[in-house]
């Protein structure tokens, strides 16, 4: 494909203090990065936090309101992480481990809280928004605003799971299986099972946006 | 190959499809450029896709984000190794409520409460705002150059104009239907009739009940406009007592910030509004207000190269399309050349 939309890294982790050392990986691959952090390498580390501390931060509120039970859960995760060293599994992609990670831990709080001080379901915040990112509308809108509307529309009546799964999917870009192992799915048909009904549900948008795209080409 | 009989639909399920859309490497581009070679025809279906993909955001939960202070925080509590604190607040959960050590706190929460409570009736009890209490907001913001659609817990639907800002309370559409808005939007408002809803501008209040209307409100100017469409209503102070207006459709309403007064007349034609289709339009505009939409518009810097003559005014409309197209078009007509580097426009004379 032609284009990359740096856009879509969602979290700039530039704001955030330069104080904290942290090695230049930037070239280096996931796994790597995660073994020498299991080995106790401090700029590992150092890397991980500055990288996903700002995206984990957002995550765990598409959970939970309360920031505190997020800070919380993301400061306990990390300590446990670095408990943990050699004992971790290995992985080739740090985001979805964290994410995986970070999702359990904080379930785990909110069950406890909700025992605790009888609060009712646990929200989950993956709502939509279909936007013309700048990117894009330099080059060219082609999706008019009614058929985003109802693009949007349709998004939003999926249900939470198969937004969480759409989220993991086509923002994160994570893949089947991770979002399978995420969301706690014993198997990757499950996880395909989902999105593949929410695509379908989705189909006569779909369907009217791209004949919409054909004939734009043309003019 | 089994990728020749893809509709759009499969194409979206397609795990290495989206993967190569959202975190393309090489190895991606040079598969699918291949592809497309050998699949000429498949070439607008595989563009639709993408476009589908690269349309569709999640809120990206902006008023969630971390400060600096609390990065550093909780960076330096990790490193300490000190687990948090509320675990062991947590911990109070497994022990039984008549443990002394929870019926002590409970009693001395009850106490504070029942304290605050007290302080807040007696000794506060002058205070008049007609805002309703700010506790928690959501924030959607547009930077210049992006519009988006946001759709309310009420079902309302807002089209959000380019450098505005929409500020939803947190208890919307709980006990009230209140928002506020920096720069433009377009409002269509669920009817509910229990239940009015309010769009506070600085110091004018719109109130309306279910209708849908334009906004034109950016803290910088000095003119406020309410324009509605269908169905009814109000537009007043924030201070109550004060003039209130009602409007019929195709009628609007201008406030003047200086004078704070509010004046009301008729429109005819619906212009003001196309921005939200996605079109923008100028009539009898001068190089300033031209300068200043595109700005807005296209989220980029013009900046003017020597002593611009344009006298001219233009008038034009333009549906979708690129910076390059519009400014071909009224440098054209105006007589203007121009040049983009990034997001800046140098804008000069022709030769």
């Amino acid at each position: 494909m032609a284009t990359t939309d740096p856009k879509y890294i969602q979290v700039d982790s530039s704001r955030f203090a330069k104080s904290i050392p942290s090695a230049n990986l930037a070239d280096k691959s996931d796994i790597e990065i995660w073994s020498m952090f299991k080995k106790g390498h401090e700029g590992a580390f150092n890397f991980i936090y500055e990288n996903y501390f700002p995206l984990l931060f957002k995550y765990g509120h598409r959970f939970t309101k309360n920031r505190e039970v997020v800070k919380d859960a993301i400061q306990d995760l990390f300590i446990e992480l670095r408990a943990g060293g050699q004992n971790l599994s290995d992985t080739d992609s740090i985001k979805y481990y964290l994410f995986k990670a970070l999702r359990w831990k904080i379930q785990q709080y909110l069950k406890k809280r909700k025992r605790f001080l009888g609060e009712d379901k646990l929200p989950v915040d993956f709502t939509f928004e279909v936007v013309d990112s700048p990117e894009i509308s330099l080059i060219r809108r082609q999706i008019d605003e009614e058929k985003k509307m109802r693009l949007q529309k349709s998004l939003q009546s999926l249900s939470k799971r198969q937004k969480e799964a759409i989220y993991y999917f086509y923002y994160e870009h994570l893949t089947y299986a991770q979002v399978a192992s995420i969301m706690g799915m014993s198997n990757i048909k499950s996880a395909r099972n989902l999105i593949y009904k929410a695509i379908d549900s989705l189909k006569k948008i779909i369907n009217l946006i791209s004949l919409t795209l054909l004939f734009s080409l043309f003019q | 190959m089994k990728y020749c009989d893809y509709t759009v639909a499969d194409f979206l399920k397609d795990e290495y499809f989206v993967q190569s859309v959202k975190n393309p490497n090489q190895e991606t581009d040079l598969f699918w450029e291949s592809w497309i070679q050998n699949h000429p025809e498949k070439r607008d279906l595989v563009r639709q896709a993408k476009e589908i993909i690269e349309h569709v955001h999640f809120n990206d939960l902006s008023e969630y984000e971390a400060t600096p202070e609390e990065f550093e925080e909780i960076f330096s509590k990790i490193l300490k190794g000190e687990k948090s604190v509320p675990s062991k607040r947590l911990a109070m959960a497994s022990k039984p409520w008549w443990n002394p050590a929870v019926t002590r706190k409970l009693a001395a929460a009850f106490i504070l409460m029942m304290l605050s409570a007290w302080l807040y009736f007696y000794l506060l009890p002058v205070q008049q705002d007609a805002d309703p209490p700010i506790v928690k907001q959501l924030i959607k913001e547009n930077p210049k150059g992006q519009r988006s659609i946001i759709t309310l817990t009420d079902g309302t639907v807002v089209h959000l104009n380019a450098n505005s800002k929409l500020i939803v309370h947190d208890n919307f559409n709980k006990n009230n239907r209140h928002v506020a808005l920096e720069g433009e939007a377009f409002f269509d408002v669920v009817k509910n009739p229990e239940s009015p809803f309010t769009i506070q501008c600085g110091d004018m209040r719109t109130t309306v009940l279910g209708t849908s209307f334009n906004i034109h409100a950016y803290p910088e100017k000095n003119n406020f406009q309410v324009a509605l469409v269908s169905g009814k209503l109000t537009v007043g102070m924030k201070d109550a007592g004060a003039e209130v207006i009602e409007l019929k459709p195709n009628e609007r309403v201008n406030y003047h910030k200086d004078t704070k007064t509010l004046n009301k007349e008729r429109f005819t034609d619906l212009d003001f509004i196309a921005w939200k289709d996605g079109i923008l339009q100028f009539k009898d505009a001068d190089l300033s207000e031209i300068n200043e939409r595109l700005e807005r518009w296209y989220g980029v810097n013009i900046i003017l190269d020597g002593k611009i003559g344009i006298k001219r005014r233009f008038t034009g409309k333009f549906e979708n399309k690129s910076l390059e197209y519009v400014l071909d078009g009224i440098g054209y007509a105006s007589g203007f050349e121009y040049k983009i580097e990034g997001k800046e426009v140098i804008i000069k004379n022709f030769k």
